[in-house]
């Protein structure tokens, strides 16, 4: 193996690697699946699309408005009543 | 290091690449075929490192693809699809080795799985590669993964650093430590490395 590293390079470490690539060989399997996994990721994009609700997006600008609506009764609550009056 | 090809899949033509990565992005349902059925093989090729487990390796695809379904507005179309899909397939696998039980990495499926190693040196007995395999299926996923990546499947640092989301420093730090406890584990089973 090329030596990659200082980490690597103590001996006691190289020892225990090499152990450990004795126990564990490299994984050199094809990449390739045994089946076709196009089916399965459709049926998961079908059953999570049926699943999750409706997301409403709603613009940073409606957030903001109504957090400056929020702070101005905060500021000036003698509004809430003439508003409420208006609703 | 050997020169294992990750990603065998073909090459595409520039422009082609880049205009279905944008249609992916605008969340085209036939893009996102195309590029599922362009680097399946490459992000399964990935997993099945990672995780050395063929049959759990083709659930993990799927779940990176979805995972990558749902990332896709983040996705930056100047970049490569790859790099990205791999790095998604990381987190993946580290969540799945997780959420899995200590004793997963050491039963009977776990050796079943490995390939055999026809250089595999006869000097090591198969009861000291049981223990060692056994020893680290007991690390904590993040330093095994860092391991698994760096030290038996000799990708390069930086590679792994990538794909991980980390840096080579702590890729690094990752190996040392998962190689030191390995040592004490051994040690404290009266196998001197």
């Amino acid at each position: 193996m090329k030596k990659q590293g200082p980490g690597t390079r103590e001996q006691g470490t190289e020892r225990i690697a090499k152990l450990l690539r004795a126990a564990l060989p490299s994984f050199e399997q094809d990449g390739e699946a045994a089946r076709d996994l196009w089916p399965a990721m459709q049926r998961r994009l079908q059953a999570e699309r049926l699943s999750s609700p409706v997301r409403l997006h709603v613009p940073w600008f409606d957030w903001a408005l109504a957090g400056a609506f929020v702070v101005m009764l905060a500021v000036f609550p003698a509004w809430i009543p003439v508003l409420l009056y208006y609703l | 290091m050997r020169d294992v090809a990750i990603s065998p899949v073909e090459p595409v033509a520039a422009g082609t690449g880049q205009d279905l990565l944008t249609q992916f992005r605008a969340g085209s349902d036939a893009a996102f075929e195309a590029l599922f059925r362009l680097h399946q093989r490459a992000v399964r090729g990935w997993i099945v490192r990672m995780v050395r487990d063929p049959g759990a390796a083709d659930e993990l695809t799927v779940e990176t693809f979805w995972r990558i379904y749902r990332a896709r507005e983040r996705f930056d179309t100047g970049r490569e699809f790859e790099p990205w899909a791999r790095r998604i397939a990381s987190r993946t696998a580290l969540d799945w080795l997780r959420a899995q039980k200590p004793e997963y990495a050491v039963d009977s499926g776990f050796f079943a799985a490995l390939p055999v190693d026809s250089h595999a040196d006869p000097a090591v007995s198969d009861e000291i590669r049981r223990k060692t395999a056994m020893a680290f299926g007991r690390l904590r996923p993040a330093l095994r993964i860092a391991a698994t990546l760096a030290v038996i499947e000799e990708r390069p640092y930086k590679e792994v650093a990538d794909a991980l989301g980390i840096s080579v420093t702590a890729v690094k730090l990752r190996v040392f430590r998962a190689l030191r406890l390995l040592r004490k584990d051994l040690q404290s089973q009266g196998i001197t490395p």
